[in-house]
């Protein structure tokens, strides 16, 4: 079913917090019928097989459920939190050893020097931003970057498969990266 | 709280001058480095303001791409399947995350656990599987002056200092700094300064020594 170009109503941060505030059940139904078909297809990218795919991406949308009432729109967009937390959990899943993450608001870190550029917007600009940036790679990196996230290889597996030197693979990614600095550190 | 470092941080730290590549933080952003190269990352992210920034914006970007994947066809009833295990989860609510309280660096050193070498030279394994391959972390702990012995990696070899200096090829390295040897580099480093180093390295092998004294010294510091 096609989606519509601009949804009224709520965004998805918004229902996100609802669910956090009120367990607001519908606020669940329509993050569900958006992000579990897509945390679905990300799990299978990454290896999980159909069957599999399903268990972990209802156990995803559980712990959405469960820890909505952390979440805060100011720190991640609707997609960034989920994706963090279907990314933890293929990780928790298939290695012994849990990814080290990290709070970037945590107070015992060395403070921030500066205001930095990805601070000036909100998170909802942000995506919005961030998406655009995409758009505006280059094929080559924008292609690498997906590759990165969608099948989650580490930049040398990625050369190893596709068949470019290492130092390609790093160049084209590192550029990609400071685009996206760039952009959403620039006028939007 | 912070999962990412095994150690708490002084305050008032200053930037680090040394910082990984950028394909070593995507990757860690994306979940594809192993558990000892997220550790790694992650305390040099504690550190690191900048290097977290950049982090948020390619953690940004995998959000980004997950709204565009081509949706997946679920199995049907799975919305209802999942409204009901929330009824049944006893606990609906988990507490923030906070698993992890990271251990005082001086309490860590305090512990009475360490592989002492001469020299007053220490080290103690932090984490790491020897069956995966993916690497072990190692904290050492070397004095003020201490030259180590001449030696080879078969791998690349990445250090996190924590505290003090460490001088390799002549680049002073201080707390927060990441440094990756690369594969096959003989490097002799050496502690600058006069208090002790402390440093978060990671092997994915042993060491080749590359004087008969190492040679004689190998049983002894495996890593």
């Amino acid at each position: 079913m096609p989606e519509p170009l601009f949804r009224a109503g709520p965004s998805f941060d918004e229902l996100i917090v609802a669910i956090g505030v009120h367990q607001d059940r519908s606020a669940f139904a329509a993050v569900f019928a958006h992000f579990a078909p897509r945390v679905k297809a990300y799990l299978m990218r990454t290896g999980s097989d159909s069957v599999t795919a399903d268990e972990l991406t209802q156990e995803v949308m559980l712990l959405v459920w469960r820890k909505a009432v952390h979440y805060s729109p100011a720190q991640a967009n609707a997609a960034t939190w989920i994706f963090t937390i279907a990314r933890n959990k293929r990780i928790d899943r298939y290695r012994r050893e849990r990814h080290q993450d990290f709070n970037p608001d945590d107070p015992a870190f060395a403070p921030e020097p500066e205001v930095l550029p990805d601070h000036r917007l909100q998170a909802t600009q942000q995506a919005q931003a961030i998406n655009n940036a995409i758009g505006r790679l280059p094929l080559e990196q924008a292609a690498l970057l997906r590759l990165a996230f969608y099948e989650s290889k580490s930049h040398s597996v990625i050369a190893a498969e596709v068949g470019l030197p290492l130092g390609t693979v790093k160049s084209r990614l590192r550029l990609a990266l400071a685009r996206l600095r760039g952009y959403l550190g620039g006028e939007v | 709280m912070s999962r990412g470092t095994p150690f708490s941080l002084p305050r008032g730290a200053l930037v680090p001058a040394c910082h990984p590549g950028e394909e070593l933080l995507l990757d860690y952003a994306s979940g594809a480095s192993s558990g000892p190269e997220a550790m790694m990352i992650a305390t040099h992210l504690a550190f690191c303001a900048v290097c977290r920034a950049t982090v948020k914006v390619a953690v940004q970007a995998g959000g980004a791409l997950l709204d565009a994947i081509k949706p997946a066809h679920l199995q049907p009833g799975m919305l209802d399947r999942t409204l009901a295990a929330i009824d049944t989860t006893r606990s609906a609510v988990l507490p923030a995350d906070a698993p992890v309280p990271p251990v005082a660096l001086d309490d860590y050193l305090a512990l009475p656990d360490w592989k002492k070498l001469p020299g007053g030279f220490r080290m103690r394994r932090v984490s790491g599987d020897d069956r995966t391959g993916d690497g072990r972390v190692w904290l050492f702990d070397a004095p003020p002056g201490m030259k180590l012995l001449p030696h080879r990696h078969g791998s690349d070899e990445w250090i996190v200092i924590l505290r003090g200096i460490f001088v390799d090829h002549g680049t002073p390295y201080r707390p927060g700094d990441f440094a990756c040897m690369a594969d096959g580099e003989v490097h002799r480093p050496t502690i600058g300064g006069d208090e002790r180093c402390v440093s978060l390295v990671m092997v994915r092998e042993s060491p080749r020594f590359t004087t008969l004294l190492g040679k004689l010294s190998a049983p002894f510091v495996r890593l």
